[in-house]
């Protein structure tokens, strides 16, 4: 459904000018915040300039709405991970919550992990969670899971693999 | 740090270590051997210390957040009590829960920060037509779901004004401070987080209070009333002063009020130190003054007290006997 070029910049130009105000708009009754509609609008464009792939015009809107989902999603799932980070932090005592400055960086690297972990088996990531969080042994992990130990080591493996391919082998 | 990829026979070797070693079980013969082949060559211990980033990652979140945040990415489903007892690690994998998920409706959502510095008073009205007043070095989170609409109190104190939910499901009302949660009963009303407790009053309506580590202290407070909350206990309310929220309105209107008390108020108003001298602390004060110009409430308490107010900086301001 989309072609590359290599002398996109005019074609993305077209892309903009016929389409970028039908998709805040769209994007505003959906959402029903123009803030966030015309956020999502314009990384919608950056995503489509970085990955090259320009639409055919009988595609546009098609493949527009698509990216913006995406994204939309990805916002959606951040701020999840923020309010839960929200919820952990009242529930806390005082002494053992992190200070307001570490905020920001303690939220990003939830978001990193959960990007990793996000499309791992349910079972593959509940194993790593249980050992690297809870520290549990792959023997309680195992019983937690009703699996074998040997089953949990594999998990174990998926996981890491996973972990090492979205941080050293996505990039392209 | 080298970038270049790693042959995958050797990543997949030390994913293989590494799965063996977190077993909480491994052998010193299995550790040594680990370590021998990491060793052997240069590109064995590059592909670990690839492996660790992660490892560290994970324990760089604290432990009883990242279990909160992580274990199930749509938390929101479950009931707040499920969440609290996971919080304290009370269980742990809900086998089989996930199914009762729903799917939420992720257009809906509506997420703001809001701040006041020192001495300043904001009034905001939020998407769904509530209104809030945020006092003096106030943060607020405002974080609208599907199911809820949340005001987290990061600090400070903030009156809340609901307006009837236009959303279908008509979604509670709730502001969460340090202590536990104040949900709307249809109503106005003031919460102020201080380190040990908040405190919530009832101007119309009611609001019901959930101390965080004792949901079943649950207790409603009506209209007319206020009371002081921790993360365990609310207390019995007693009769909320009529002009307790005259501070939205930038004034301090106090009745027969210690002059210790008076000056501990304003002072969350101003930048810097406000002293109150030990012997004046028991005078009494009444008055209606200005939390837009401290400076001149202080002055005007000087017509009605045998006090003075000393200035050794504008930062430094002592109120004592004259």
């Amino acid at each position: 459904m989309s072609v590359s070029t290599p002398s996109s910049a005019p074609i993305i130009e077209i892309l903009h000018n016929d389409h970028h105000s039908w998709l805040r708009g769209w994007l505003r009754k959906r959402l029903g915040n123009a803030f966030d509609a015309a956020d999502i609008a314009h990384d919608t464009y950056v995503r489509i300039i970085a990955s090259g792939n320009i639409p055919t015009p009988d595609q546009s809107r098609c493949y527009l709405t698509q990216i913006a989902n995406g994204l939309v999603i990805d916002l959606y799932r951040r701020r999840q991970i923020e309010t839960a980070y929200l919820e952990a932090i009242q529930l806390l005592p005082n002494a053992e919550a992190p200070a307001e400055e570490m905020r920001a960086q303690v939220i990003e690297a939830l978001i990193e992990i959960d990007t990793i972990l996000h499309n791992l088996p349910r079972k593959v990531r509940a194993a790593l969670l249980l050992c690297k969080i809870d520290g549990l042994s792959y023997r309680e992990i195992a019983e937690q899971l009703h699996v074998s130990m040997s089953s949990v080591e594999k998990y174990i493996a998926l996981g890491l693999r996973a972990c090492y391919q979205v941080m050293y082998e996505s990039r392209n | 740090m080298d970038d270049s990829p790693i042959d995958p026979v050797i990543v997949q070797r030390a994913i293989e270590w590494m799965a063996r070693l977190w077993s909480g079980e491994a052998s010193d013969a299995d550790k040594a051997a680990c370590q021998q082949w990491r060793m052997e060559h240069p590109s064995h211990e590059r592909a670990w210390s690839r492996l660790q980033i992660m490892e560290n990652k994970l324990h760089s979140v604290p432990r009883e957040i990242a279990r909160h945040a992580l274990y199930e990415p749509k938390s929101h489903t479950q009931p707040a009590r499920r969440r609290v007892l996971k919080l304290l690690g009370l269980t742990i994998v809900a086998g089989g829960a996930m199914h009762l998920e729903r799917e939420h409706n992720i257009w809906q959502i509506a997420f703001s920060d809001y701040s006041t510095q020192t001495g300043e008073i904001r009034k905001i009205m939020l998407s769904d037509g509530t209104r809030l007043v945020l006092g003096t070095a106030t943060a607020i989170d405002v974080r609208f779901d599907d199911l809820k609409r949340r005001v987290f109190l990061r600090s400070g104190e903030i009156l809340v004004i609901t307006a009837p939910d236009s959303a279908i499901a008509c979604r509670p009302f709730q502001v969460q401070s340090r202590h536990g949660t104040v949900e709307a009963l249809g109503t106005s009303f003031t919460v102020r987080q201080t380190g040990n407790f908040s405190d919530a009053a009832v101007f119309d309506g009611a609001v019901e209070i959930r101390p965080n580590r004792a949901m079943s202290a649950a207790m409603r407070i009506d209209n007319g009333q206020r009371t002081v909350f921790s993360a365990e206990h609310v207390e019995p309310p007693i009769a909320v002063h009529k002009n307790a929220a005259a501070w939205t309105t930038g004034k301090l209107v106090v009745e027969n009020m210690r002059v210790a008390d008076f000056v501990a108020e304003l002072e969350r108003y101003r930048v810097g130190i406000l002293r109150c001298d030990p012997a004046i602390a028991d005078l009494q004060v009444t008055g209606v003054f200005s939390l837009h110009d401290t400076d001149r409430a202080l002055h005007n308490l000087t017509f009605a007290l045998p006090i003075r107010i000393i200035y050794r900086t504008p930062y430094w301001v002592t109120v004592q006997q004259k």
